[in-house]
């Protein structure tokens, strides 16, 4: 079985790629804040970097601390140790050349669909705010409901409408904290390959954090593994040399994509059972 | 909804039918008071209530003076408890440290009875509308800080970081974030807070003033007037009606971003 354990991706040899994120031994760990004694390390030792136009997917069980590594990465939490270099510059506060997308609802709900897109742009100080989320709501098909609310639009459209309010700023760095998770298989499978047609026209490093690891593949130039919490780490990386461009639908039935599936899987499988028997035990 | 205010004023009618039956001296044989002429004098008539709403308003123009005092203080009372409370509710939500010191003198002043304040303004105040005002603003207050805190605490933890992943200051946020958030909050207490803000200036106006119709009020039950003081009662229970529905209203124009119960359009 193809295992690399290498940083450098198949595919991506032929020209080199810049570092855009970079964590290096990140270590999270949380006090209980009614009994400081008690400490939970959700991550430990995380290194982890996303080439520039690269796209990596980390897959891990459920409570495994992917949200807070990526938190990490957009510089919302502070780790306990350890650093995070974006574009060879440490990161400290907000990171403003990340775009992040939540895996909940993000929006605002007092804002329209078009509002909500220019909320961002607005904040930059940008003249042509309205305008230019216009165009992106069109681009992810809602132009005709700039005017709707949140509460009027279905989970797929405040999704899409989430994507464009996170690209209309073009981040050089996605961060996506399993951003499809709550939509139907038919529209997420839509909306993988709507970002996958957008990241190809934009080649901007994503970090996608899923628990899915058929989305992971499908998606991914890399897939890195995490071990079950607490103090979660990697303990595999997998180069995903499927060809691009790619449908995310089809591309599950090819023979390559089944043996890597089932190459992750095997190292999978053991911490997704040690997680679930954890949630049992608490 | 048409057949709703139908029977709503169906049942008002009722209620007057019933109250001028039990009350007009020799219409029903007495079965509580010895008299025929003592229901008559605890409960009024609505028929000379009416007669004295109608002389107020129609035929010696003499409540003008005194609703516009009672207004006047209450829009008062209502607009800056309102603006204090958004205000401090913001500030105290949004510092934790000034929030954990007030925290105490908050709930000490909530739970203590302001209407005995009342006496103290007007010493302190006078005997004109700014004691009234006062008084309002105790109780407006108090209603519109605990929503706005609420709201700023309330908001959901997502929004607010994917309005820093956006780009957004700390003014923004407060602006575009918080202020959003508390608000929709304070709407909600809103309906609440402007009959409060009457109650103030009602109560303010009954325990000593020259003018308003608490004073008009007070004044009746002075020569015991009954059929007066059911009228002024009836005169700020319309007017209480009236304020709530406009701030209804104002609710229903900024709130349009909040989801209905219901919301399928007829074809």
């Amino acid at each position: 079985m193809a295992v690399s354990t290498s940083a450098t991706p198949i595919g991506a040899t032929s020209f080199p790629r810049s570092t855009a994120l970079s964590l290096r031994d990140i270590t999270c760990t949380f006090a209980q804040r009614d009994d400081p004694g008690q400490r939970y390390t959700a991550v430990r030792d995380v290194s982890l970097s996303v080439g520039a136009g690269e796209f990596v997917s980390v897959v891990g069980p459920t409570g495994c601390g992917k949200s807070t590594l990526l938190n990490v990465a957009a510089g919302l939490l502070a780790p306990s140790s350890g650093a995070v270099d974006v574009f060879g510059e440490r990161l400290v506060g907000i990171n403003r050349r990340a775009g992040y997308m939540f895996q909940t609802e993000s929006l605002m709900p007092w804002r329209t669909a078009l509002q909500n897109v220019a909320v961002g742009l607005e904040f930059g100080g940008s003249a042509d705010s309205s305008a230019r989320a216009h165009e992106w709501l069109k681009r992810v098909g809602l132009g005709a409901f700039a005017d709707r609310y949140p509460h009027q639009l279905s989970g797929g459209m405040r999704k899409r409408v989430s994507l464009a309010q996170t690209l209309v700023l073009d981040p050089d760095i996605l961060l996506m904290d399993e951003p499809f998770s709550a939509l139907d298989v038919q529209t997420r499978q839509l909306m993988e390959n709507e970002l996958l047609a957008l990241w190809a026209e934009k080649q901007k490093a994503v970090l996608f954090i899923t628990h899915d690891l058929d989305e992971a593949i499908a998606l991914s130039d890399r897939v890195v593994c995490l071990s079950a919490g607490p103090a979660s780490h990697p303990i595999g990386e997998f180069a995903i040399d499927l060809p691009r461009p790619r449908d995310v639908a089809e591309v599950r039935a090819t023979p390559r994509f089944i043996e890597l599936h089932r190459a992750i899987w095997a190292v999978l499988r053991e911490e997704v059972l040690a997680g679930y028997r954890q949630q049992l035990a608490a | 909804m048409k057949h709703l205010r139908i029977w709503q004023a169906c049942l008002l009618v009722a209620i007057f039918v019933v109250w001028h039956l039990l009350t007009t001296p020799g219409l029903v044989p007495n079965f509580i008071f010895e008299n025929d002429r003592q229901a008559a004098f605890f409960f009024g008539e609505p028929v000379k209530v009416f007669a004295q709403v109608w002389a107020w308003f129609v035929t010696r123009h003499d409540i003008y003076e005194h609703l516009a005092v009672t207004l006047v203080e209450t829009v008062l009372a209502f607009a800056i408890g309102s603006t204090l409370g958004l205000g401090f509710g913001l500030w105290l939500a949004l510092s934790p440290f000034a929030g954990a010191i007030a925290d105490p003198y908050i709930k000490a002043l909530n739970s203590m009875p302001r209407i005995i304040l009342a006496p103290i303004f007007a010493l302190w105040f006078g005997l004109g509308v700014a004691s009234k005002v006062a008084l309002g603003v105790t109780l407006v207050f108090f209603i519109v800080f605990f929503n706005v805190y609420q709201g700023v605490k309330e908001v959901s933890p997502v929004v607010l970081a994917n309005a820093r992943m956006l780009g957004a200051s700390q003014r923004q946020l407060l602006r575009h974030v918080y202020l959003p958030s508390a608000t929709s909050w304070m709407f909600s207490s809103l309906h609440t807070s402007v009959g409060l803000a009457f109650v103030g200036a009602v109560v303010g106006e009954y325990l000593g003033s020259s003018r308003g119709v608490g004073y008009l009020i007070l004044q009746a039950e002075g020569a015991f007037d009954i059929n007066t003081v059911m009228a002024g009662i009836l005169v700020l229970t319309a007017f209480a009606l009236a304020l709530d529905a406009a701030v209804g209203r104002i609710e229903r124009r900024l709130m349009r971003w909040q989801p209905a119960a219901a919301e399928t359009e007829k074809l």
